[in-house]
């Protein structure tokens, strides 16, 4: 009982408290000098201690105002009228009080003329209405702010407050290189710089009209102070050293320094575990970035940014080989003239890759009457050294003309020698062939491209004018040794045997000069013609020549079968017209091009000329309807011819693998190749649900095919010939969603189906490939916390050949990707991640080829910023990681298995140094 | 920034008494985004940088009278539009009510349109008196304040005019704000023009078209959706919810 009473007493006082009692001001302005009535002058009620606008009222007609609902406390009270002076004073005002203030005299601002004072008599620079300061010249003590460098600057004041005052006016804005200090008042920006970071303090009036982002000052002249910053200077890197035993190891050095817009930046990989290049991040902070990525704006609207990859330049990942490589690079680039009008670019990188491997290969052929096993093993290793040098520069000369210039220019060289032996024999394992081979080849090709691109902007809003000029040059040496002995047996007996011992030396030169014009000109509202012209001249040499060794033991004797002179020129001309719409719904486009080609080959050896004269039609039409502004429906078709490349053309017998021979084939017809898409994409940002779709299909009419010819002691020659009836269809589909957990989902179907056509011993041969399968994704992710990513898709695949049903296949396949990633407390985190691949066994595959490839890693990082950072990782910790591929052709079935990187672990320290700056990231 | 001033009563009578403060007009709001910043300097957007000026202009009209308001699209320079805006925004429409502290907003959010009301923003507002500006003729004195919690606002208002709006559904100021700019959206809207004769203040009513939803459940769903992505996440939420 007395609890419950207490506890009423104490609701009765809550009560009262949060009851307390509002108070009230009031008053009446009057004006002192005109008498007027002040009618709707401001009473603004601000808290004393932060002049936090609590209430306000306007003055009624004989300027009595009353403000209400007011709590107790200290207050400000500013009045104001457009014509008069500002009123302020302080009150007390205590709880439930009705507080009169009685009446307000205001001054009308005529009155209000005060004279100004200015300073003057400094020994300071005036540049036109500008005054400048030079900070260094003015003692602060060290780590003051730039207030404290303002108070010494004769002709400024500082109060209390922080308000700043020059020559007697006051200071609006204190700019900062010209730009607003964002997400401050003048005060603020003067209170966090420090002052030894100054180089200039200018003071003006500033106008509107400034090229630089303004902000509010429009019209109006205010007293400005700039802050001249020094240059921005610093530097930001990482020492990456990673071993790991016995023989591992993975070390690189990267820097950037900077100073203003000016960018000098280098960087020193060498490794043993595959990272043969810079990452692209890496690559956009201490190299030139790289020329593979693109962004750009589609028809639809999106942005998209693009990477490719160049194989020589990205990381290793599967490939033959575990390579080892050195790489370094060199990077400059700097700004110019007003606005950064012009820039400048340039690079120098140089890469050695060295990389043994050992390829087993196994295989069985079909042919319609009879089969055979082959099994080979190539022992190669291979050395590229690669120089490569960059050069842009860009001009934007003015508002609607731009110039950019782009060159390239590489060298390279590669050796490569291959110790390879192989064998075929029969089901019953009667031997039909074997072979042993020994080539050594040395390459170097050299290139430069050079691009100049000139854009006009005209007046009218969407009418430009390009012009883009592209030369190219690329020679390319060839010297090779092949000794080749080679043993051919008839019913499981030595029938001939021969031996090949030659020098085969080429020397490829490709060059070309290519300009297209294009103007695009506005029509009506949202329809646009675009007009182009592009005039291409593309010249390639071939120069094959194959030596015999002599008795002399040089390689002397020219074999003429195998050496042959030949070049290819073409002209093209390609006028073309397109129309294109772009509507809130939809968007369309419609256009051709026509390409007048002449060709020209000319068998140099055999002095025999051919020409050509083709035109083609490049058809292209697409079709956007957006229902919304994230969920449309796409189709494009686009047609295109394609020429055969001079090594398809040139006659001549190629040898170098002397059981599959190659022979150009001068009669070659150029290609064409239809392609339509329909895609569907959807996106609700709200409910986080999407649907991604493509469906493409491609046909190919006169595609290039091979012919193969197979003699019953299993050598193969083959060439390139025409053929219709191929075509390859793929579908692609995804539905993600969120679940409540946060987890979100995703699935959908992989469709594709491949028609290839190929003659076998003149039978014309149909491989048809289908891969039906299922993806499955699951993630979740928070921030800072975890995030893991696990993705199995079930795939079954069928092969079918018309020629023979013995290479025919059907089996299902299992891949599957997972990956995670946990924070842990103390700057721990741990993050891991499994590749599994599972095959259903095929009897004419004896060896287990499913592996599950597992690495982790654990990482701590140390130091303020996380400058020090230590990880280990383990990679392929089960030791399973393999090589490998299965291949079903028209009338054969190969499995092959390369040298890859297994298990080993690395321990690397990565310490990032920094002055100033950061590696910029991604968004 | 070409400046066109119709101020259509006459500043120079001082004394002329009570008439000049304004209580029903049309004053235009220019609205520049500098858009290389609101990209920021990742390595993409650095590659977008040339895709796209580097300011965007667009004109808003604010219509008031009787201490309602209408906010909404006028124009835009053709030239500074970004490729891939579509101007679904265009369709947007703010009205305020500020006799009775609501709003009713008429937006384009993600695919929707919707039709949002709620009570009007609250935002404390730091006064600087002593810091003024001429926007359009008038004399504005300046105002700072914080919307989502962490956003400054810098506005200048005018008490001649007697509304206390301002763009969007910035508002609580001592009378009419001509000019905001926020920093973290790298964007300022300034008035260029007042016109205070022959407006249809007809249009002064709530718009209709839309889904029915409160704002502020909205504003949840939106700030969910968009919670993995980062700053471009809080740009989202300030540029619909504003």
């Amino acid at each position: 009982m007395k609890k419950q009473l207490l506890l009423f007493i104490l609701f009765l006082f809550i009560a009262f408290v949060s009851h307390s009692q509002l108070s009230s001001l009031k008053g009446t302005v009057l004006d002192t000098v005109e008498k007027k009535n002040p009618e709707n002058a401001v009473i603004s009620v601000l808290r004393q201690s932060d002049s936090v606008l609590v209430k306000f009222a306007r003055a009624g007609k004989n300027g009595a105002f009353s403000v209400q609902g007011l709590h107790e406390g200290k207050y400000i009270i500013m009045i104001t009228h457009p014509y008069m002076g500002d009123y302020f004073d302080a009150i007390d005002l205590p709880s439930g009080a009705v507080k009169d203030i009685g009446k307000v005299y205001m001054t009308p601002k005529s009155v209000l003329l005060a004279a100004v004072l200015i300073k003057s008599g400094a020994p300071i620079r005036i540049k036109g209405d500008t005054t400048v300061y030079t900070a260094d010249s003015f003692k602060v003590r060290p780590g003051a702010n730039v207030e404290e460098l303002l108070r010494r600057l004769p002709g400024i004041q500082v109060d209390k407050d922080g308000n700043i005052t020059a020559m007697g006016e006051r200071v609006k804005k204190v700019l900062v290189d010209g730009e607003e200090f964002f997400g401050s008042d003048p005060g603020i920006a003067t209170k966090n710089l420090r002052a030894d970071a100054v180089k200039e303090v200018e003071v003006f009036d500033k106008k509107s009209d400034q090229a630089e982002f303004t902000g509010i000052d429009d019209g109006v002249k205010d007293k400005t102070i700039n802050l001249k910053m020094k240059r921005k200077e610093g530097y930001f890197g990482k020492v990456e050293l990673g071993g790991g035993l016995k023989d591992k190891y993975n070390n690189a050095v990267m820097l950037n320094s900077f100073k203003d817009k000016r960018k000098l930046a280098g960087y020193g990989i060498m490794s043993n575990t595959g990272q043969t290049n810079l990452d692209w991040q890496d690559s956009q902070n201490y190299g030139g970035g790289s020329d593979n990525m693109s962004t750009g704006v589609d028809d639809g609207g999106g942005m998209f940014i693009s990477m490719s990859y160049d194989a020589d330049e990205s990381f290793w990942g599967g490939r033959n080989g575990i390579p080892q490589n050195w790489n370094g690079g060199l990077h400059y680039s700097n700004k110019f003239g007003a606005n950064d009008k012009q820039s400048f670019n340039s690079g120098y990188k140089f890469s050695k890759v060295n990389a043994p491997g050992v390829i087993r290969t196994f295989s069985k052929t079909f042919l319609p009457d009879s089969s055979w096993n082959t099994n080979s093993i190539s022992n190669n290793f291979n050395s590229n050294v690669k120089h490569a040098l960059n050069l842009t520069l860009d001009f934007n000369l003015d508002s609607a003309n731009s110039l950019k210039w782009t060159t390239r220019a590489n060298k390279k060289n590669t050796k490569s020698t291959v110790d390879y032996y192989t064998e075929s024999f029969t089901d019953a394992g009667d031997s039909i062939n074997n072979s042993r081979r020994n080539s050594n080849n040395n390459s170097d090709n050299n290139s430069i491209n050079s691009t100049l691109l000139w854009r006009h902007k005209f007046k009218k809003l969407s009418r430009t004018l390009s012009v883009n000029t592209d030369f190219n040059w690329s020679d390319s040496k060839n010297d090779g040794f092949l000794y080749s002995l080679n043993k051919y047996y008839l019913n499981g007996t030595l029938d001939r045997a021969d031996t090949i011992d030659q020098l085969n030396v080429r020397d490829a030169v490709a060059k070309g000069i290519n300009t297209k014009i294009a103007y695009t000109e506005p029509l009506a509202k949202d329809f646009y013609l675009e007009l182009s012209h592009s005039i291409g001249w593309n010249s390639n040499t071939n120069d094959r020549n194959t030596y015999q060794k002599a008795n002399n033991g040089k390689y002397e004797d020219v074999i003429d079968t195998l050496s042959n002179s030949y070049e290819f020129n073409r002209l093209v001309n390609t006028p073309g017209l397109n129309f294109r719409m772009n509507k809130k719904k939809y968007t369309w486009s419609l256009g051709a091009s026509v390409g007048f080609s002449n060709f020209t080959q000319k068998n140099i050896t055999d002095n025999i000329t051919s020409k050509y004269n083709y035109t083609n039609f490049f058809p292209r039409a697409s079709y956007i309807y957006k229902f919304k502004p994230s969920e449309n429906l796409r189709f494009n078709y686009n047609g295109s011819t394609t020429a055969p490349t001079l090594e398809q053309l040139q006659p001549i017998r190629v040898n170098t693998d002397p059981l599959n021979e190659y022979i150009g084939n001068p009669d070659l017809k150029q290609a064409f190749r239809h392609n339509f898409t329909i895609g569907y994409n959807s996106y609700n940002v709200l409910k986080e649900k999407n649907i991604w779709s493509n469906l493409n299909f491609n046909i190919t009419q006169n595609a290039f095919v091979q012919s193969n010819t197979v003699d019953n002691s299993g050598k193969r020659t083959y060439q390139t010939v025409n053929a219709n009836g191929g075509y390859a269809l793929s579908f692609f589909s995804d539905y993600g969603f969120k679940l409540k957990s946060k987890l979100r989902l995703g699935f959908g179907p992989i469709i594709n189906v491949y028609r290839n056509i190929d003659f076998i011993n003149s039978i014309k041969n149909i491989t048809t490939t289908k891969a039906y399968g299922l993806r499955l994704n699951v993630s979740k992710y928070k921030e800072n916390k975890f995030d893991f990513y696990f993705s199995p898709n079930f795939t079954w695949n069928h092969s079918a050949a018309t020629v023979n049903s013995s290479a025919n296949a059907d089996y299902w396949q299992i891949d599957g990707w997972a990956n995670g990633r946990v924070m842990l407390p103390k700057n721990f985190e741990i993050s891991s991640s499994i590749n599994t691949q599972i095959r259903q066994k095929d009897p004419r595959f004896t060896q287990n080829n499913n592996f599950t490839t597992w690495n982790a890693s654990i990482t701590k990082r140390l130091l303020k910023d996380n400058k020090l950072e230590i990880n280990l990782g383990l990679f392929d910790i089960l030791d399973q990681n393999r090589g490998y591929q299965r291949n079903f052709n028209s009338y054969s079935f190969t499995e092959q298995y390369f040298t890859t990187l297994r298990r080993y672990w690395l321990l690397t320290v990565t310490w990032n140094i920094s002055k100033n700056g950061k590696p910029a990231s991604g968004f | 920034m070409k400046r066109s001033i119709i101020t259509l009563f006459v500043l120079a009578t001082i004394n002329a008494g009570a008439q000049q403060f304004i209580n029903s007009g049309m004053i235009e709001f220019e609205v520049r985004t500098n858009n290389h910043k609101v990209f920021g300097d990742g390595i993409f957007a650095e590659m977008f940088k040339d895709k796209m000026p580097q300011f965007s202009t667009t004109w808003y009209d604010f219509t008031f009278d009787n201490n309602k308001s209408v906010y909404k699209f006028d124009r835009r320079d053709e030239k500074t539009k970004l490729p891939w805006s579509r101007g679904e925004e265009e369709d947007n429409i703010w009205y305020n009510n500020y006799n009775a502290g609501t709003f009713v907003q008429q937006k384009f959010v993600f695919d929707n349109t919707y039709l949002l009301n709620d009570s009007l923003l609250r935002i404390d507002w730091k006064l600087v008196p002593n810091e003024t500006r001429e926007i359009a003729g008038f004399n504005c004195r300046k105002a700072v304040g914080i919307i989502f919690d962490s956003v400054y606002v810098f506005a200048f208002y005018t008490d001649e005019i007697m509304i206390s709006g301002g763009p969007m559904g910035i508002n609580g100021l001592p009378g009419m704000i001509l000019g905001i700019t926020i920093p973290r959206m790298y964007t300022s809207w300034i008035a260029t023009k007042l016109q205070v004769n022959g407006v249809n203040t007809a249009i002064i009513t709530e718009p209709q078209k839309g889904k029915k939803k409160k704002a502020a459940e909205l504003q949840e769903s939106v700030k969910k959706a968009t919670s993995d992505w980062g700053s471009w996440g809080q740009q989202a939420v300030w540029n619909i919810f504003l």
